[in-house]
Order: C-alpha cells, then structure tokens, then sequence
C-alpha cells in the first residue's frame, strides 16, 4: 500500500513537471534574441523598450530577450555546432569571422545604406556582403581617470609616445595611486596586448602575418614592455584576481589611471560613480609611427540564416535601425551608432570623441587578433602575456608561445 | 571509544571549530553587505552598509532576474530527479545485486565506467541530440540529463548496499509466495532508507547547484533554474555583483529553512554506512 502511494507520488509528480514544461510554450511567433548581455545592462534596457514597441504595432509577435552568462561565447558555439541557431545573435566582433557562415546576409535590407563605412573593414566582406546590424561603432583608445592625472599634474594629450606614457604612470604610483588596472580574471592580459600589437608591426610585416609568416621581433617589443611595466610595479597588485567589474570600480573611485578595455569599460564605472571624469586617448605606437585609436564591430547583431522566422527577424532589425531606435541603442552604450542616419548621446566620452575622432585624423586601426591572427590564438594572446605579467614567463619564452601556436593554427584553418 | 579531553585540548578543538564555522560564513556575510549597498557605494565589501540598508538590489533580483520563478524551477528539476534517481537507482540495482551473473557484473562494471565521464565532455553530442528531441528550455529535458549522469553513482550505492542485506529474508518472502517485484517493493525497499537518505541528499545537493550543463540547457528565463539565473547578471560587458548577491541569498533560503527542518535526516544519510 505505501509503495503505491510512493508510485503514485511519483507519477503525480512527473506530471506536474510535464504540465509545467507545456505551459512555458507561447502562442503566436517569438524571435529568439540573444542579447550577449547582463540582465540588467543599460543596452538591455533599450532592447526592452523597442522590442515593446515592436510587440504592440505587430500583434501575436513575442521578442524574447535572452540575457548572458559569462559564458555566452561557448553557448554559442554549442549551439552552433548543433544547428541550434537563435534567431538573433550578439557577434560581439565576429560577424564576419566566425558567424558569417551561420548568418544571412544583410547588405539588402533598406537600412544598408546608412551601414557605417568604418565597419566595412571588420564586417564585410569582398564580395560586400555583410552580415550583422551595428548598434554602434566601436571606437578604444587608452582609457584614462582625468581627475586622477589631473592630481599628478599630467595633461593626457601630452601623452603621444610609450616613454610619456611611462613617465605619466610613474608620477601616478608615486601618488599612491595604481597606474595601470588590468583585469587578469577576465583576460585582461589579452586586451592589453591587443592594444599594444597594432602598434608593434608595421604594414609590411602586417602584410607577412596576414599570409600566415609570424614576424617575431614586433611581437618580442610587445612583450618587453608589457614586462618593463611589470618591474616598475606599475599593475594593479590584485591583478591575478581582478576581474572586469573590479577595474571598473578603481577607475570609478580614483584608484587607478590606466585601463586597456573597450568602451564599455567606461559606461560600467560611470554606473559606479556617475561624477567620475574618464576619456581615452590615442594609443601610442611602438614602432614611433603616429598614435591610433582602435575601432570596429562590437555590439552587432546577426539573423540566423536558417531560422524559421528570418522574414520577421529582418522586419525587427529595419525597425531597430531607424535612425530614433538606432540612435537610443548606441546612446545606451555611450557609442558613436552604426548608423550614419542615427545620433547618440556619448555621454562621458564626447569630449574624447571631440577630440580625437571627429575630425577622422587619428588613424583607426582594427582589433589585432580578429584580422592578422588565426581564430584561437586569442586566448593564446591571453596567456602569454599573462605569464609576462606575472612573471612566470620571460617575453622571450612566451615569444615562443604565440610562435608555435601561431604556425599550427594557422595551419589548421587554412 | 570516546577518550575525556583535558581543558587545554577542550578550548584548542572549540578555537579551532570556530575558526571553521567563521570561514564558512564568510561568503555569505560578504553577500549580504554586498547586496545591502547601492551600487555607486564603492566602500569595502568587508564594512556594513554605513550609508543605510538599500534593499534595491534584491528588487532587481526579483524583477529583472525573476529569482522566485528560478527557485520554483529548482524545486521542480531537482525534486522529481531526486525520486526518479532514487527509484530508478534502486529498481536497477536489484538484479545487480541479487543475480551475480557474468553479464551483470559486466553491466555493473559499465554503470561504474559512467561515472567517470565527465558531463561536459558529451556536451556537443548532449546538446544536439536534446535539440533535436525538442527538449532545451523544458523541464523534462534537464530532468532527463539529471537523472541520467546521476544514476550510475545511484546505481552503485545501491547495489553496494543490497549485497550487504542478508538475503534469507528475501528467500523467506519467496517461500510464502511473493513474486520478484512484490519481494522488492515490499520488502526490500523499505529498508533501503539509510542510503536512500545518502543518494537523495547528493543528488538533490549536486542538482540543485548544478551549472555547467544547466547553463546550456536551460536559456529562457521562464525555464532557467538559480544558477543560470544568477549568471544573467553577469556578462562579457558588464555585471551586478549587488542584485547577483541579493539573488543569491534569496536562492540560499529554501534550503536553509528545508535544513534547519531536516538537520536530522541530512545528518544521517551523510553519515549512512559509516557505521556498523
């Protein structure tokens, strides 16, 4: 008798659970959107509200907003690899690289015309097809707290070469105060050396890397100045530990000067302390050629080419891509749009953008690893410049690292 | 044998005890003043929130994060893994244990090899199949994927416990009569329950905390179970380390109360055949 009641149990249970799971499916047609992003981020917010806007004029139509775990990238690639494309997906800088394969092509929908030029680099490709919608266009510099140079007494535009921005980081430890904040918990090594590479290599030896010959002495600079950093002690003491959020809360408070990181960098620490004055500046170079900024895709959305509502999925990004919906999203982010039509409000950064991206002389150069690397040496980037950092490797040992991993990667996808 | 400890050994172990009890409770009193503070307070984790409590983190938790939803699904996935578990593992383990046949010790043998599959190592294969069979984002999909990789450790309990049960009485329910299942249901399981308790308590803790698949498996917020919820405030561009705390905390409830309530029973099956 009590193992029937158990059995019973059971069962009853088992069928809660079914009637549950039938009850989560929704009538009418939902777009799967995976937003790449925290449930609570400022762009989230504005998908929320246009994609409110979209439901009411288009009835029985559902956008379901799909926030990110850290691990959206694996997600991704797990889906992909099962077929299991969303709808709509963050490429978060690789639409063209890796996703385009997966992704319909875009360059047709009515707002194409207004596709920013400064993405055509990073995003399409030779026969001009391109295969995401920019929300915004992404433009990195050296992020720096100006209240914090300010005390030192230094003027960031002064800063134009590696030995300035040295002698500029030296006076801020003297103060007190940690010049570079770099988040070793969430590669933040790879960004530092990303920013650095573009400036390393000249075009001719970009051109070499480009057709699969890895360039050594361009590289070996790179590194011996991420370890000259490293004995003057101008890192973060927690960097083995820091994560994202932890060099955004320094930045915020005055605890740091220097960061490596995109622009969302910025937008974070605003959120800690909104009275905070944070900009970038041009990244010098290594190579003594003029400082740059770094620039391309970001916060980009693409269609699964596969997916049973593309008609719909295009009809929801025309509506994201007018010029009042395309300029609140990029505004959300604090980025220039990726919409020629569209205009933003820069919030923090317009000063820097006044500066040095207005008037278009400050060269852009793209996200090294995405164009001149094979795919999957970032996260060889990431720890070979971390063994630099934390001084388990020499540059020349790591060197040797990114070499070999180089070789057989690009081996691999050629 | 218990041996009288003298008062310096006495005051050495409850120093000790409490330096233990003090590092247990350090993440959560690192949670609560994380969760109690506005996010442009950058004071130190360590300090109270000295500016006054601001309970807007765990609004976030409920109305962005939709925690409440996430902790019911918990209670769904892992109650109903942990009776199947407990029930398939138990019905399994039965001829293993009692037929002592080449091919069952063969199959017990495999059940064993299981366990050393680590679940992400299938993940790719896992998730299309599931994706296939229309299971991602369901509840039956993730009990599914529950039940299976907890089962061979079930398995094997049991089957380790049933062999250590004399089997006259099996042999005497025979005599009078009853069939093999009658023989399992009526007597046998009824005094599986010392390691029933131990199987329960880890499926139910390993489910309830479950992450690495559950954050593939389950995307849609109506669906997510607390762990992929909690990582929604997280991200490659930002996070909210106070609401991820307040949800967390908020997560942590039910099974403080269900332990305060079932010390007793948790105890015991921790410690189930420990003892002869």
């Amino acid at each position: 008798m009590k193992s029937r009641s158990v059995l019973f149990a059971v069962g009853t249970v088992i069928a809660l659970a079914a009637t549950g799971c039938s009850s989560a499916a929704s009538e009418g047609t939902t777009l799967e959107f995976q937003t790449g992003l925290s449930i609570d981020a400022q762009l989230m917010a504005a998908f929320e509200e246009a994609s409110s806007d979209y439901e009411a004029a288009n009835q029985g139509v559902t956008i379901d907003l799909i926030p990110a775990g850290t691990n959206y990238e694996a997600d991704m690639k797990v889906r992909l690899a099962a077929g299991n494309v969303p709808d709509i997906l963050w490429t978060h800088g690789w639409s063209l690289l890796r996703y385009s394969e997966f992704l319909a092509p875009l360059q047709d929908e009515p707002w194409a015309e207004h596709f920013n030029p400064v993405l055509s680099d990073a995003m399409v490709n030779d026969a001009g097809e391109f295969f995401a919608f920019p929300v915004d266009t992404d433009v990195a510099g050296l992020i720096y707290n100006a209240d914090v140079l300010d005390q030192v007494g230094v003027d960031p535009a002064d800063i134009v070469t590696w030995d300035d921005f040295t002698d500029a980081a030296t006076l801020v430890k003297a103060a007190g105060i940690v010049p570079i904040a770099a988040a070793g918990k969430d590669s933040g090594a790879g960004q530092l050396a990303d920013w650095l590479a573009p400036g390393a290599y000249t075009d001719d030896e970009l051109t070499e890397l480009a057709a699969g010959r890895f360039v050594d002495q361009p590289y070996q600079d790179l590194l011996d100045l991420v370890e000259s950093w490293k004995d003057q002690e101008l890192y973060n003491p927690d960097y083995s530990s820091a994560s994202e959020d932890d060099v955004a809360r320094a930045l915020s408070s005055g605890d740091a000067a220097f960061a490596f990181n995109p622009n969302s960098m910025v937008s974070n620490a605003t959120q800690y302390n909104p009275d905070v004055t944070l900009g970038y500046l041009p990244v010098p170079s290594i190579t003594g050629d003029d400082p740059y900024l770094i620039g391309g895709e970001y916060n980009a959305y693409g269609l699964s080419k596969t997916g049973d509502n593309l008609e719909l999925a295009k009809d929801f990004l025309n509506f994201l891509a007018q010029p009042a919906q395309a300029g609140a999203l990029a505004s959300a982010v604090g980025s220039i749009p990726g919409m020629t039509n569209a205009t933003s409000e820069l919030g923090a950064l317009q000063d820097s953008y006044d500066r040095y991206v207005a008037d278009g002389t400050v060269p852009l150069k793209p996200y090294f690893d995405r164009v001149y690397l094979p795919n999957g040496m970032w996260n060889t980037m990431v720890t070979s410049t971390d063994s630099v950092i934390t001084g388990q490797s020499a540059p020349s040992g790591a060197l040797t690292q990114v070499k070999s991993d180089f070789s057989s990667l690009f081996g691999q996808s050629n | 044998m218990i041996t009288k400890l003298g008062r310096p050994a006495k005051i050495l172990l409850a120093a000790g005890l409490l330096a233990i009890v003090v590092l247990q409770l350090l993440p959560f009193y690192v949670s609560i003043t994380t969760s109690l503070k506005e996010r442009t307070d950058l004071s130190s984790t360590w300090l109270p929130p000295l500016d006054g409590v601001f309970l807007g983190n765990f609004m976030s938790a409920i109305t962005d994060g939709n925690i409440l939803q996430s902790i019911l699904n918990s209670a769904i996935v892992t109650g109903v893994s942990t009776i199947l578990v407990c029930f398939l593992g138990a019905m399994a383990a039965y001829p293993l244990a009692r037929r002592l046949t080449t091919m069952n010790k063969a199959v017990g043998a495999l059940i064993l090899a299981l366990i050393m599959i680590p679940p992400l190592s299938i993940l790719v294969p896992l998730y299309t199949m599931l994706t296939q069979m229309q299971a991602v984002n369901t509840y039956w999909g993730i009990i599914a994927v529950m039940v299976s990789t907890h089962l061979p450790l079930s398995i094997f309990f049991y089957t380790a416990f049933m062999r250590s049960l004399p089997i006259s009485v099996e042999e005497a329910a025979t005599v009078d009569g009853a069939s093999a299942f009658q023989t399992f249901f009526l007597v046998v399981l009824p005094v599986l329950k010392p390691v029933t308790a131990t199987v329960a308590i880890l499926t139910g803790v390993s489910t309830w905390n479950e992450y690495a698949l559950s954050s593939f498996i389950l995307t849609d917020p109506a669906i997510r179970t607390i762990a992929p919820s909690i990582a929604s405030f997280f991200s490659a561009q930002s996070s909210n380390l106070g609401a991820a705390s307040a949800a967390s905390l908020l997560a942590v409830l039910p099974v403080l109360i269900a332990y305060l309530f079932l010390q007793r029973y948790f105890i015991k099956g921790m410690v189930a055949g420990s003892e002869k």
